[in-house]
């Protein structure tokens, strides 16, 4: 289209008022929508003043949190170091590196060292750790792993603790690691409990129960000796009835002669001055004989006392005579104790391996299938039934058990209620 | 000839009983209740065996027998000490002295303390 003709259109459109009217239009809708954006921007501050009031308070809200967390992570720090000021087990932190981060007032009592003194050192040039006379490297009492086990990683009693000036002190000692620890420089916490007061009482009680069995001795040897005399020269001439008194007295006696070596074998069981002097014996012949002891206690109870020898010739064992005749001696006196009158007793050996393995089976009323596994508990006695007319101290099975372990065998019980009793022990053999 | 022993015991019956029992099997027995009158006894007369108890009031065995090894006349005479049960480290120290041997108060019955004896005084190589 020629351009004036484009030109006349246009001036007949703008005379016709198209176009004003197009434009006026525009207008309007560009009034209206300014309105409307002016309402909306108008709106969308009102509701930001509102976001941010809420923005406001919930940053109020945090603040006032992280407050009360930090009050709280206060008390809870105060609370672990009043308690571990407190307590009277030391407490002994240290670092990745063996330095020592905590240190709490009874470690500072066991040491001798203040806090300020050992903050930040290694904890080997504060302390040192012995087992008897080895001393224990930090690495044993004191590891730091690179895992995240939580829990005790060391535990161990009867150490000995050497602080300031070669201060010495007997501990058990605990130490454990927390799951954390790589990531807030915690290596080990160790837990120190100071045993020598412990030690101390248990010494005097062993002294003094030492010291009463060697004065009830030299009586006791003097009514042996006199009675074993009165037997030897004058029991042909008594009548039945004395011989029986006598009998009885001298039962009593060897009743009080192994109860004093009882108790001065326990004091030596715990003192671990118990020593064996082991030669080759010939089992079979040393049965018999510890039978011959303990053969009047069972006539005297109308109990079978039997000894089923083997019939192959058996290999020596390795033992030290005076001791586990002790054992043996115990076992048979407790069977023939514990089993009605008119019961029967039993040993019987046999050879398996290495070892030889003596049984000694009673017909009594057995032992409840709970107390089996503390029989040879120190001081443990079955109660009920077992009690009546039975004497003893809860330490023969005790002193038995730990005889025969340093004779590096076993000794084990089974029975069945009601029906009796078997005691086996395992001897090794030359 | 009939054997001399020097029987160092402080408790009565215990050395009577043991005096009594020795007499019997043909010994002839000074016994005496303390470690001085026992060293006395061995200044003035000649003893084939010692036995000597170990806790006796005053001077105790182990002295006792450290004089006895100390004197040129007394030296090599055989001292047996007596003994109870659980005194291990008394033995040694009394073999370290150089007592010959020991017995046990407690675990023999005097008949055998008697064959001890007689074991100790017939036997010169005898050693436990």
């Amino acid at each position: 289209m020629p351009y004036h003709k484009i030109l006349e259109r246009q001036i007949s459109k703008f005379s016709g008022g198209e176009l004003f009217q197009a434009i006026s239009t525009t207008y309007t809708h560009s009034d209206e929508d300014r309105a409307l954006l002016e309402r909306s921007l108008e709106l969308s501050s009102k509701e930001l003043e509102e976001v941010n009031k809420q923005l406001q308070s919930e940053r109020d809200q945090i603040e006032i949190q992280v407050q009360q967390r930090t009050q709280e992570l206060k008390a809870e720090r105060n609370k672990i170091s009043v308690t571990l000021a407190g307590i009277v087990d030391a407490v002994i932190v240290v670092d990745l590196n063996h330095n020592i981060i905590i240190f709490n007032k009874a470690a500072e009592k066991l040491t001798g060292f203040q806090l300020s003194e050992v903050l930040g050192k290694p904890i080997n040039q504060i302390i040192k750790i012995f087992d008897k006379n080895t001393e224990l490297p930090p690495s044993t009492f004191c590891p730091v792993s690179s895992d995240d086990f939580e829990g005790i990683v060391y535990s161990k009693e009867d150490l000995i603790l050497t602080g300031l000036k070669g201060k010495q002190t007997y501990i058990n000692l605990l130490a454990s690691q927390i799951e954390e620890g790589r990531d807030v420089n915690l290596g080990c916490i160790l837990t120190l409990y100071d045993i020598s007061k412990e030690k101390q009482l248990e010494e005097m009680r062993l002294d003094f129960v030492s010291m009463a069995v060697h004065e009830l001795r030299t009586p006791l040897t003097s009514i042996k000796g006199y009675l074993y005399i009165y037997l030897r020269d004058y029991k042909k001439a008594l009548d039945s009835k004395q011989n029986s008194l006598l009998s009885r007295i001298n039962i009593s006696t060897q009743r009080l002669v192994s109860l004093v070596e009882n108790l001065l074998n326990v004091t030596r069981i715990e003192k671990g001055t118990l020593t064996l002097n082991l030669q080759p014996i010939d089992w079979v012949q040393n049965i018999n004989e510890v039978i011959a002891e303990i053969i009047d206690q069972a006539q005297d109870k109308n109990i079978e006392l039997n000894f089923t020898e083997p019939t192959k010739p058996l290999s020596h064992i390795l033992a030290d005579k005076f001791r586990i005749n002790e054992v043996l001696a115990n076992l048979l006196a407790n069977a023939v104790n514990y089993t009605r009158q008119e019961g029967k007793v039993t040993v019987w050996i046999e050879e398996k391996g290495s070892e030889v393995i003596t049984h000694i089976t009673d017909n009594g009323p057995g032992i409840p299938k709970e107390a089996i596994p503390h029989l040879f508990t120190k001081f443990f006695r079955v109660s009920g039934s077992l009690e009546q007319g039975s004497k003893g101290t809860g330490l023969g099975l005790y002193i038995a058990k730990s005889i025969v372990e340093i004779h590096k065998g076993k000794i084990w019980a089974e029975s069945e209620f009601g029906k009796g009793s078997t005691f086996s022990f395992s001897l090794p053999i030359v | 000839m009939m054997q001399k022993i020097l029987l160092i015991e402080d408790d009565r019956f215990i050395r009577e009983m043991y005096q009594e029992e020795l007499k019997k099997a043909g010994f002839l027995v000074s016994a005496y209740g303390s470690g001085e009158e026992g060293l006395q006894a061995l200044q003035q007369n000649h003893f084939d065996l010692v036995l000597l108890d170990i806790m006796l009031p005053g001077m105790n065995g182990l002295e006792v027998l450290k004089q006895i090894k100390l004197n040129l006349q007394t030296k090599n005479l055989k001292v047996v000490i007596l003994t109870n049960l659980g005194q291990e480290t008394i033995i040694k120290e009394g073999f370290k002295i150089g007592a010959t041997g020991y017995l046990i108060k407690s675990s023999y019955n005097p008949d055998q303390i008697v064959q001890e004896v007689k074991r100790f005084t017939q036997d010169n190589s005898y050693s436990f």
